[in-house]
């Protein structure tokens, strides 16, 4: 775990640098008040101490073998990515073909069975959700393709 | 209005069909997210939020409380049945609930669990109607110093408390607040951190966060992880035998008592909610038995009193959300930005302001608690049949209810892609053994944190000294210092304070 400690106390003051150099305009004090950068600096300094005391807190230990654990990186991964995908193609396709789409992906992806299964699955699964949530709860979801009818 | 007054009026509104209605929908969604493991309360509350926007508080806020201690209930099924915990409230259940299931008494074990959760649950709503209108009275008297002081104390808490370091854990609540500063500062109107982007010129959606952080993040968790599930023994699902036998209930009786009645107290404190009361509870009956020799293995008292402390320590958390307005676990947190999103600042006259509000979701609590228990012991073996259901299926649900949820409060796609940004660091950070729950905590408190110390230093002209110079919030002050130093002095004594989930088993 201490590799991992002394990445993320680097994240962190990568992120402190990032932070300062993007509020470096905001004053700190305006007359007898804390001016727009003062919360920012104060929590900018304060992050940095603590990024230092993970990095010094963080060292290997010679007897304790670090655990593996049997994680997949690839199911979360492929989440994240599709979650990420949706987001571009949902204005684009609206939101029941982008929800075929997507729960097809995820269940192609993730932990697949038939192709058959599947599909039929995500097409049942679509028509509930367009069912309850665009027609019953009637919220404002583009339905169709943005090139629908132009 | 008097409690007892307040209580009646708040009754004959929450038997209104709609609230009613609402109500038990939260229990029984929260008692669905209680026995699935890997979607916790917070999960639970946050994917439904945004379909509350288009409601009333009122039945809003019931239809979140009941997913709150509805998932209290249910975490313990699974904790009984598979051992996995439903949720962090019900780990400490698997070390006897497990094993009462692989005796033969899981229908006994869910029993004194449901009864403790029950009478836990009623003893915390009591305390809830009775102390927060004292409470409140005293809270009226606090100004900005005292409300930074208290938000300070319950973000050090809730880092102090988190499994990590203390420097992780506040280093992830000083990213919360930093995430907080994003938008218009609220004295100068200055935009901070925008970019020149109109999207963040209204600051970073909160719900869209929380909701990558709780929801995307734990799908990606539960997919990571190949662990499911196992019904590892065909005698775990024996549920005929509800009732506990006399001497279960002997041994169970004052583990739910003092469970109900320290759980309150202790999930009033600043970051301990309904899992620190439900640690203390196990350790605090396994050095009172006679025969501690049997915790571990099957012993009743460690399901009754744990079980219990966790319900009242939930509504404890709700007595602060309600009373001061400051969240002091992640679930009120999620809480307390619904409200706000729905034009209700909580504070200590809230009572005043809002009685109906106030007084109805109480008295909701009272027949939320009875619809808990129904749901709980004859539909067990409902609940339990849940853990059939094939993960991918529910993954696919999971996501879809996020994605809705998040979309619906805006309709802007920026929110879906913070959502899943923060689906993608939530990940991370459970990899890299950081927790979530300081920043989540943070996020809400920051703007009420940025604020108060503002109005402190303009009321100081501009001095620190104002938060030492007022008993209440010098107090509060000596507290966030103490629990600073806390690792320092115990390095020196050569002893550490255990936290969650390290009590002496």
């Amino acid at each position: 775990m201490w590799l991992m400690d002394r990445f993320s106390s680097a994240v962190l003051l990568a992120f402190v640098a990032f932070y300062t150099a993007a509020g470096w305009s905001l004053d700190t004090w305006a007359k007898n008040a804390p001016g727009p950068g003062f919360m920012p600096r104060l929590l900018a300094l304060v992050l940095a101490v603590l990024a230092i005391l993970i990095w010094v807190q963080a060292k290997p230990s010679p007897e304790s073998h670090e655990e593996v654990e049997s994680y997949s990186k690839r199911e979360p991964l492929i989440i994240f990515l599709l979650v990420l995908a949706y987001v571009f193609v949902m204005p684009q396709l609206g939101f029941p073909l982008s929800n075929l789409l997507l729960v097809v992906a995820l269940r192609r992806m993730v932990e697949p069975s038939s192709w058959r299964a599947d599909l039929a699955g995500a097409i049942g699964a679509v028509v509930i959700i367009h069912l309850v949530f665009v027609q019953m709860l009637a919220l404002q979801f583009p339905v169709l393709p943005v090139w629908w009818g132009e | 209005m008097d409690p007892i007054h307040g209580l009646l009026y708040g009754l004959s509104r929450a038997i209104e069909p709609q609230i009613l209605i609402l109500g038990f929908l939260g229990c029984l969604w929260g008692t669905m997210v209680g026995v699935l493991p890997g979607i916790g309360p917070v999960a639970g509350i946050t994917i439904l939020m945004p379909f509350t926007f288009g409601m009333d508080l009122t039945p809003a806020m019931v239809m979140m409380a009941g997913i709150y201690y509805g998932a209290m209930y249910g975490g313990s099924t699974t904790s009984i049945l598979v051992a996995v915990p439903g949720e962090t409230s019900s780990i400490v259940t698997i070390l006897d609930g497990h094993q009462m299931a692989k005796q033969g008494r899981a229908g006994a074990a869910l029993a004194l669990s449901a009864i403790g959760s029950f009478v836990a649950g009623t003893f915390g709503i009591l305390g809830l109607t009775f102390l927060a209108p004292p409470l409140a009275e005293l809270a009226i008297g606090f100004g900005p110093p005292e409300y930074f002081a208290l938000a300070l104390v319950g973000l050090s808490m809730s880092s102090f408390l988190s499994n990590a370091s203390l420097a992780k854990g506040l280093a992830m609540a000083v990213i919360g607040l930093i995430i907080g500063t994003v938008g218009l500062d609220i004295v100068s109107g200055q935009p901070r951190f925008t970019f020149n982007n109109m999207e963040l010129a209204g600051g970073l959606e909160i719900v869209s966060i929380l909701i990558g952080l709780y929801g995307i993040s734990e799908v990606m968790e539960m997919m990571a992880s190949k662990i499911r599930p196992q019904i590892q023994h065909e005698k775990l699902w024996n549920l005929r035998r509800l009732l506990p036998n006399k001497l279960e209930w002997r041994l169970s009786i004052w583990p739910i008592i003092r469970g109900s009645v320290m759980g309150f107290f202790v999930g009033a404190l600043p970051g301990a909610g309904g899992t620190v009361p439900s640690f203390i509870s196990y350790a605090m009956e396994k050095r009172m038995s006679k025969t501690p020799e049997r915790f571990g293995k099957g012993a009743p008292e460690g399901v009754a009193g744990p079980e219990s402390a966790n319900n009242s320590g939930a509504v404890g958390a709700m007595v602060v959300l309600l009373t001061l307005g400051l969240p002091y676990n992640v679930v009120t947190a999620v809480m307390l930005s619904a409200m706000i999103a729905h034009g209700i600042f909580p504070s200590p006259l809230l009572m005043v302001r809002s009685p109906d509000f106030f007084w109805t979701v109480v008295a909701s609590m009272y027949i939320g608690n009875f619809m808990l228990l129904i749901l709980n012991l004859p539909l067990i073996g409902v609940w339990a049949s849940l853990l059939r259901l094939p993960y991918r299926w529910m993954t696919v649900f999971i996501v879809l209810f996020c994605i809705i949820g998040v979309y619906s409060i805006e309709y802007r796609s920026f929110d879906l892609l913070l959502m899943a940004l923060f689906g993608g660091i939530g990940y991370v950070m459970k990899r890299v053994d950081l927790p979530a729950a300081p920043l989540a905590l943070a996020i809400v408190l920051g703007p009420i944190m940025e604020k108060s110390l503002t109005q402190s230093l303009i009321m100081s002209d501009g001095s620190p000294f104002i938060f030492v110079t007022r008993p209440f919030a010098a107090a509060s002050m000596v507290l966030f210092f103490v629990l600073m130093f806390l690792p320092l002095i115990q390095r020196k004594l050569g002893r550490r304070i255990a936290p969650v989930g390290e009590v002496e088993m």
